[in-house]
């Protein structure tokens, strides 16, 4: 018998007692176990000293970074010191690169700027909650993007899943809705055995043929290839052919129906 | 500013000047004061032998012209016969009288005195015991022992020299010829210790302020005492001779030195005014003329390099005169304690110039003129030297005055600046943070209307908070740069997704691959900007082209789209005046100068509107991923 992943607890660090409230329930609703804090001070008089590596403490955090006492980059730093494994999300006003980069070199996992909707929030909790082996509640009703992924695709390979009648790509990340001359697009890469599709035949899928340009192709690819990021392909999935057009890197699959 | 802070310092100049002068004055009329004057000298006549062989009996019979005891003659080949009658010495004075013939530079002078014992004429080749040929300096002072008698006595005096006969006579006792002499020698040590400290206060100049005018001040002075020496008879005095007419050598090149090396300072000096390039130049012209004496004078041609320093000085006078009067002097007080200066020196040395060439008394060039016209140097020289260090105290004090004004304004900058950042951070904390208790509530509000509306002001207000923020770096200049290769498409669509634009705009253009070296946040923010504003200035349900290409220095984004604004009124700068009162617009300027572009709005046809993006893609690596070969 498998004894599936434990729900993560999660543990929401933020001075605003308003939109503590909110995010904690947002997440409760979600699924999760949430706890809120007003700030590091009364997270850690919460009984759960990170020293002691006895206690559980929350397996995701998410933090602001202006909190009254121990800033939100401080805490981040001594939790990834001490408990290496945690996911932390970090929540903050300040969206500058330089804060983005801080964030992230004090051992943030997601930076996450405000305001942000609760699905962002989600998505970063559902995110993290994979990486650190834990199951989403989605995952467990078996009606999350995961859950479905899983039943199309082999297990043994990663393919990237096209419906074009739904207007959706489906990968390791989830579903990601696209426009119907993306899916045209891909569908020609599918129907081609080396996945390539040359300038000329944008022209064919394309509304606005007419007036179609390199730019405007490039900037149809630009999209694809972030949709395709999203559903979970990361790096190279569409390449560039030199005198000819588009190539897709990456094994699809078109569902029928 | 220093004149406000100290309202005696524009005197300081002017005082000194004054005190200076009057020391000087002081110092020259007891200086006058030990001349002899023409004494016991009663009556002078001239006789001229054009063969210059005559006899003193033959010259006796000959009519002498009744002349002053300052004679002047021209450059000839002739004897100059002087008769001269003299006083007998005042009741119980005793001994001989003393007959002295200045200035020293005649080649030969024989006294014929009648002698009452043996009742002859007897002559003497020289007044002094070095006989005539002798002397190692001719600017040693001629004088002659004549028998006093109760009735006063006649001599002749003959005078012959390839210079011009010009001269001075005087007679007195020799007793008080000593005193006077005596006298003269004591104001000569005040008048070397004066040239001393010249030289000792240009050489401490030089020390601190190594510079072409301090090293020309301190050899002027250096060649002065020099020539002062010679001149003066000190020279043969305080060194043996090591050659025949070592001194008399010295001294005349020491004189043409002493006179280069003048307007040499004088012309440094007044290069640190910026006066104008012609006066400059003229200066350069005399003085590379005055300089090219020194070759004559090297042959042994005296006589070119005399005439040729007199017409050189005489140039150089008004040459001056142009330089002070082009040249920008800052301060009342500082121009005019010049100008004074410079016009005291000026009258000096052109009194003594014509008197040099015969337009004027020939006591000028007789009586102390190396001693006036040193002291004469010296003034203008300590004169400049006190306001040249006047004006550099001055520009110290204005300097240390404008980098503590700076810094003043530096940290009251700084303080505002960080007041800002505080502001701005805190002003960000709180109002996202209640944008986030409105944007995390959202899916609560029932209608789908309000609920899209909420979400547009959430945005709209965030991005003014963006936009704010970056204003304020723009206005610090301390916006956090990360330059790096930025793909324009790649930036174009994520900027086209935070503001839904991606059906409006119609993108075109063969740039695929457009790329420039920015920094994304600031390129992102410019795009934003710029689609904001096109966006709500464009005409309802009217599409936006936007077409990028790239030139070899930079790629160019052309955003063309039918004004609301062009609708109403066909008139095209009314349109362009719309769109630049935009507040976008004047954000998207600001951003564009900053990532070195521009941003330039032209009206083609009435109703459209042209925004040309330009931004430089130097140094910007390919920044797409690399195109495989086609099969």
């Amino acid at each position: 018998m498998t004894q599936s992943p434990p729900r993560p607890l999660i543990a929401v660090i933020e001075d605003n007692t308003d939109l503590n409230g909110i995010i904690v329930n947002a997440i409760r609703s979600a699924g999760y176990a949430a706890i809120g804090h007003a700030s590091v001070e009364c997270f850690e008089q919460g009984g759960v000293p990170l020293a002691d590596p006895g206690t559980e403490p929350p397996h995701i955090f998410l933090l602001d970074l202006n909190l009254p006492g121990e800033d939100g980059l401080s805490f981040a730093r001594r939790l990834r010191k001490s408990r290496p494994g945690v996911g932390i999300v970090m929540l903050t006003a300040r969206n500058e690169m330089d804060q983005r980069r801080d964030g992230y070199d004090s051992g943030a996992d997601i930076y996450l700027t405000k305001p942000s909707s609760v699905d962002e929030i989600l998505g970063a909790l559902g995110a993290l909650t994979r990486r650190i082996g834990a199951t989403t509640p989605r995952d467990e009703q078996g009606g999350g993007p995961m859950g479905r992924f899983a039943a199309a695709a082999d297990p043994a390979e990663t393919v990237l899943l096209l419906s074009p009648r739904k207007l959706e790509l489906s990968g390791p990340n989830g579903s990601v809705a696209i426009s119907a001359t993306e899916a045209a697009l891909l569908a020609h890469c599918a129907a081609n055995p080396d996945g390539r599709i040359s300038i000329e035949s944008f022209a064919d899928l394309m509304p606005e043929a007419g007036a179609i340009s390199k730019v405007a192709i490039e900037l149809k690819i630009v999209r694809l290839r972030k949709k395709l990021v999203a559903a979970g392909f990361d790096g190279r999935n569409i390449g560039s052919v030199r005198n000819y057009g588009y190539q897709l890197l990456v094994p699809i699959r078109v569902a029928q129906g | 500013m220093s004149d406000t802070c100290h309202p005696l310092r524009p005197f300081a100049p002017a005082s000194a000047l004054a005190l200076l002068a009057l020391l000087l004055a002081g110092y020259l009329y007891a200086l006058f004061s030990t001349d002899p004057g023409p004494g016991l000298v009663a009556e002078v006549g001239h006789y001229a032998d054009t063969t210059a062989r005559l006899t003193l009996p033959e010259v006796m019979a000959r009519p002498f012209t009744p002349t002053p005891a300052e004679y002047r003659g021209n450059y000839d080949h002739a004897a100059h016969w002087f008769r001269i009658r003299l006083h007998a010495l005042p009741y119980g004075i005793r001994g001989p009288v003393l007959l002295q013939v200045s200035p020293p530079l005649l080649d030969s002078v024989v006294m014929f005195a009648f002698d009452d014992r043996s009742g002859r004429w007897r002559s003497t080749s020289s007044g002094d015991t070095v006989p005539f040929g002798q002397r190692q300096s001719l600017r040693v002072p001629i004088s002659f022992e004549v028998p006093s008698l109760p009735l006063g006595s006649t001599v002749y005096l003959r005078v012959t020299t390839a210079s011009s006969t010009t001269l001075s006579l005087t007679a007195d006792s020799a007793g008080r010829a000593d005193r006077l002499l005596d006298r003269q020698a004591a104001l000569h040590v005040v008048y070397f210790g004066l040239m001393g400290m010249g030289l000792l206060l240009s050489a401490l100049r030089l020390v601190e302020q190594p510079s072409k005018l301090s090293l020309t001040l301190m050899a002027f002075f250096a060649t002065f005492i020099t020539y002062s020496l010679g001149g003066l008879g000190y020279g043969v005095v305080l060194f043996d001779d090591p050659w025949p007419r070592f001194h008399d050598h010295t001294t005349m090149f020491s004189a043409l030195a002493t006179v280069t090396l003048s307007m040499l300072f004088q012309r440094f000096y007044m290069q640190r005014h910026s006066p104008r390039r012609w006066a400059l130049r003229l200066t350069d012209l005399v003085i590379a003329g005055q300089a090219l004496l020194f070759v004559p004078l090297a042959l042994g041609d005296a006589q070119i390099a005399g005439y040729g320093t007199v017409i050189c000085t005489l140039l150089f006078l008004p040459v001056l005169v142009a330089l002070l009067l082009t040249a920008r002097i800052e301060g009342a007080g500082m121009r005019r304690a010049l100008r004074l200066s410079n016009a005291l020196f000026i009258t000096v040395t052109a009194i003594w110039m014509i008197s040099r060439i015969g337009l004027f008394a020939t006591q000028c060039m007789t009586s102390h003129f190396i001693e006036i016209f040193g002291l004469n140097a010296l003034f203008l020289a300590m004169m400049l030297m006190l306001l040249d260090r006047n004006q550099r105290r001055a520009e110290q004090r204005h300097i240390r005055l404008s980098v503590e004004v700076a810094r003043a304004e530096q940290i009251a900058h700084d303080r505002n600046a960080s007041t800002q950042e505080n502001f701005m951070h805190m002003l960000l904390h709180e109002v996202r943070n209640h944008l986030s208790v409105l944007q995390l509530g959202l899916p609560d509000v029932p209608d789908a209307a309000a609920r899209g509306a909420i979400g547009g002001a959430i945005r709209a207000l965030d991005r003014n908070l963006t936009q704010a923020q970056q204003m304020v770096w723009l206005a610090q200049d301390t916006w956090p740069m990360h330059p790096r290769p930025v793909a324009m498409i790649e930036a174009l669509d994520s900027v086209l997704d935070d503001l839904a634009l991606t059906e409006r705009v119609l993108v075109q253009g063969d740039a695929a691959e457009a790329c420039i070296h920015a920094d994304t946040a600031m390129i992102h923010a410019l795009l934003s900007a710029l689609l904001s504003c096109a966006d709500r200035q464009a005409m309802a349900n009217q599409p936006l082209t936007l077409t990028i290409s790239q030139a070899a220095t930079d790629v160019a984004l052309d955003l063309t789209f039918a004004c609301a604004a062009g609708a109403k009124s066909a008139n095209a700068p009314d349109t362009a005046r719309g769109f630049v009162r935009d507040p976008d617009f004047d954000h998207a300027l600001r951003l564009a100068a900053a990532a070195s572009g521009r941003l330039e709005v032209s009206p083609p046809p009435p109703g459209l509107v042209r925004l040309t993006l330009t931004l430089p893609s130097q140094a910007c690596v390919p920044c797409a991923l690399p195109a495989s070969d086609a099969p």
